[in-house]
């Protein structure tokens, strides 16, 4: 099984260090430049305005560079090869393992990297209060008004570090969702735009039913919706549907359209 | 109302996209599954991305706006991008085409669909015409019958050819006036106004965009065509060479076969039986007439690739006689062009024919006319059989292969650029039906 990973690996190493780094520089930069437009209270806000654009497009950084392997391998009937050389189902755990922790690598870092460079590089700006009531005009603190807010605030770190850490996990998800994909199906287009195309008709679908809460990207991003509109179940709702969404995906191909991963 | 002037609008532009993106995958406009389900998905989806849903917990509005969404169907440079990944997979799963035909296929309806659209909505500026009340669906309404000429008129193939073909400068062209025609939309924030205000700059932009391309793309033909050429005399000259040593080696044995005819004869005493030998000695050393026949062919490219099929015919245990009139060097067609209806409509023989049975094969070229035909034992087929065999994807043998029903889709192909006709025909010989495929071009 380690050898089936490591060999994994040797296969996505370069596409995935890729990723890695753009989506680093990229949050780097925006980290780095964004705020400069903004009024922010305390400087990790500098991250959160620098990755809303990787909010919108995160299921298409973390699928392009891992689920385009498995169907090239089912294309090329490398896949048939494999069967005399290693255990079916290991071979396809070995390649979950492999993408599911590269997608996990790729959010981390880049996310972590613009922790650091808003708490640590970014220069010294002026704080501005920026929140007051319409009513009282009295300004309204941050911790009242931001997910976490008094981590926020007085670990801001600690709370960089674990923001990154369930957005990893969330990309694990949407990950999947594009391995699943590309375990059933032969269209190169829905394997590697599928995730990114559910993760939007969700937030749509969602949206319409006044169901904001309960997005995948609230999940992803608490601190889009007001501290009114999140609760414990907008951190699960949202991926507990993913999660069902690939679920009902297996269950349609393994037994209504009878599909086999391995060629018969 | 404005619900329906939506939809009205969302549709027209529908119809234009799919008439232009329909023209890229040899597909008919026909009222079938696909197509009405490729254009019922489109609309929706642009329909439904133009609605705002507002409101609060009482109320939802459905805000509808109609700026912006002149020149195409989203009005932003993310929506670009979303509509280009849904063009990609609704045109890969409903159009059946490869992953590189999809993706070109795209970037270029995108091009059209803006060229055609700007200049239009430019011309109706210069006569003011954009004053008018159904000014939106006066320019919607000429985008389509834009499209209409695209798809009935203007021929594609060219286009197809650099698609299809290993012309990466075309490509990286291709995608780079996508971009220069993306960046000049979204730098006028997706305004027409915006756009317009320079015409003159706007109109040499777009005319070098278009003049660049069918230059490169004429340039770049002519060199596919050439490697083309070379590839395929690569492929079948060597196999000639080996043929005239093959026929060398048995000349040089001419001294032994004599001797082995003189001592046939000394040792038979009966006549009849000094006859019999005789026979069958000569017989398995002579030179098959039809090899002879193929290695006397002036054209040595058609010389090689018949001894190929020759050779892999009679591997098979089925006897390939080939007849060869004229020279190929007159006909219109490119040598890999008749190699490729050779080989097509010889393989399918080959295929459908039983160990023991015989393929004809006609090659003539007379007066600049060629003539190509294939005949083998095959059941009677009716004339919309033969019809529906030059057909893309339909296919007698493997359903279950995606690979399959393209061979005499290609040979249409290439009798319709030529002005040809396809020939066809059955025929009984001594009770047994047989089959005659080919093509006759002037």
């Amino acid at each position: 099984m380690k050898r089936l990973i490591r060999l994994e690996w040797q296969k996505l190493k370069y596409p995935v260090i890729f990723a890695t780094l753009l989506t680093s520089l990229v949050i780097g930069i925006l980290t780095l430049t964004l705020y400069k437009g903004y009024k922010i209270d305390v400087k990790l806000e500098a991250w959160e305005i620098a990755t809303e654009f990787i909010t919108f497009i995160f299921p298409v950084l973390v699928v392009l560079p891992t689920c385009w392997l498995m169907y090239y391998e089912k294309k090329d009937n490398f896949l048939i090869y494999t069967v005399t050389r290693a255990n079916k189902k290991e071979y396809l755990l070995s390649k979950w393992i492999v993408i599911s922790l590269s997608s996990f690598m790729i959010i981390f870092i880049s996310m972590f990297i613009g922790v650091i460079i808003a708490l640590y590089i970014n220069p010294e700006v002026e704080l501005i209060k920026s929140s007051f009531d319409s009513v009282t005009g009295e300004y309204i603190p941050i911790e009242a008004r931001h997910i976490f807010g008094n981590l926020f605030i007085n670990k801001p770190l600690l709370y960089g570090f674990l923001l990154s850490l369930w957005r990893s996990a969330l990309s694990v998800i949407i990950t999947s969702m594009g391995f699943v994909f590309s375990l059933y199906i032969d269209n190169i287009f829905v394997v590697l735009t599928g995730p990114f195309i559910y993760y939007i008709l969700e937030n749509f679908i969602f949206a319409i039913l006044k169901l904001e809460s309960y997005r995948f990207v609230t999940a992803f991003s608490p601190d889009s919706l007001s501290l009114t509109g999140i609760n414990m179940f907008a951190f699960i709702i949202g991926p507990l549907v993913a999660i069902a969404f690939i679920s009902g995906i297996v269950f349609y191909y393994k037994n209504v359209k009878k599909s086999t991963i391995y060629p018969n | 109302m404005e619900i329906l002037e939506l939809y009205i609008q969302t549709l027209l532009d529908t119809v234009s996209i799919f008439l232009i993106s329909i023209k890229f995958s040899d597909k008919k406009i026909r009222t079938n599954k696909h197509n009405l389900l490729w254009i019922f998905l489109f609309h929706l989806t642009t329909f439904i991305t133009r609605l705002d849903f507002a409101g609060n917990n009482l109320k939802t509005y459905i805000d509808i706006s109609f700026i912006g969404y002149d020149i195409l169907p989203v009005r932003s440079i993310i929506g670009v991008v979303l509509l280009v990944l849904f063009l990609l997979i609704i045109n890969s799963i409903f159009f059946r085409l490869n992953n590189k035909e999809t993706i070109f296929s795209v970037i270029v309806t995108f091009i059209i669909l803006i060229v055609i659209r700007v200049t239009i909505l430019a011309l109706l500026n210069i006569f003011n015409l954009n004053t008018l009340s159904i000014y939106s669906y006066l320019y919607r309404m000429l985008t389509l019958i834009g499209s209409l000429i695209i798809y009935f008129i203007l021929p594609l193939d060219v286009l197809k050819y650099h698609i299809k073909e290993k012309d990466i400068f075309t490509k990286v062209l291709f995608i780079y006036s996508f971009l220069i025609l993306l960046f000049l939309i979204g730098y006028s924030n997706f305004d027409i106004n915006l756009l317009l205000k320079n015409p003159v700059t706007l109109l040499i932009i777009f005319l070098s965009i278009i003049l660049i391309n069918l230059w490169v793309m004429y340039v770049t033909r002519e060199n596919i065509k050439q490697e083309k050429r070379v590839e395929v005399a690569e492929q079948y000259l060597p196999i000639i060479n080996e043929l005239v040593v093959d026929i060398k080696g048995k000349q040089h044995e001419y001294n032994n076969k004599l001797l082995g005819i003189l001592s046939i004869i000394e040792t038979s005493n009966d006549l009849e039986i000094l006859k019999s030998k005789v026979r069958k000695y000569t017989n398995s050393s002579k030179i098959e007439n039809n090899i002879m026949g193929i290695l006397n062919l002036e054209d040595k490219i058609l010389s090689g690739f018949l001894y190929y099929k020759v050779k892999n015919a009679n591997f098979n245990g089925i006897e390939l006689n080939a007849i060869v009139k004229g020279h190929m060097h007159n006909s219109k067609l490119e040598d890999y062009e008749i190699i490729e209806i050779l080989g097509i409509l010889i393989d399918n023989a080959i295929e459908a024919s039983n160990p023991g049975e015989n393929i004809k094969v006609i090659i003539e070229s007379i007066d600049n006319i060629l003539e190509i035909q294939v005949t083998n034992a095959f059941k009677y087929i009716s004339n919309e059989d033969f019809l529906n065999m030059f057909e893309l994807n339909y296919s007698t043998k493997s359903q279950n292969s995606n690979t399959r029903g393209f061979g005499l889709y290609n040979v249409k192909r290439i009798a319709n650029k030529y002005e040809g006709k396809i020939i066809t025909k059955n025929n009984n010989i001594d009770g047994k039906n047989y089959i005659t495929i080919g093509v006759i071009i002037n």
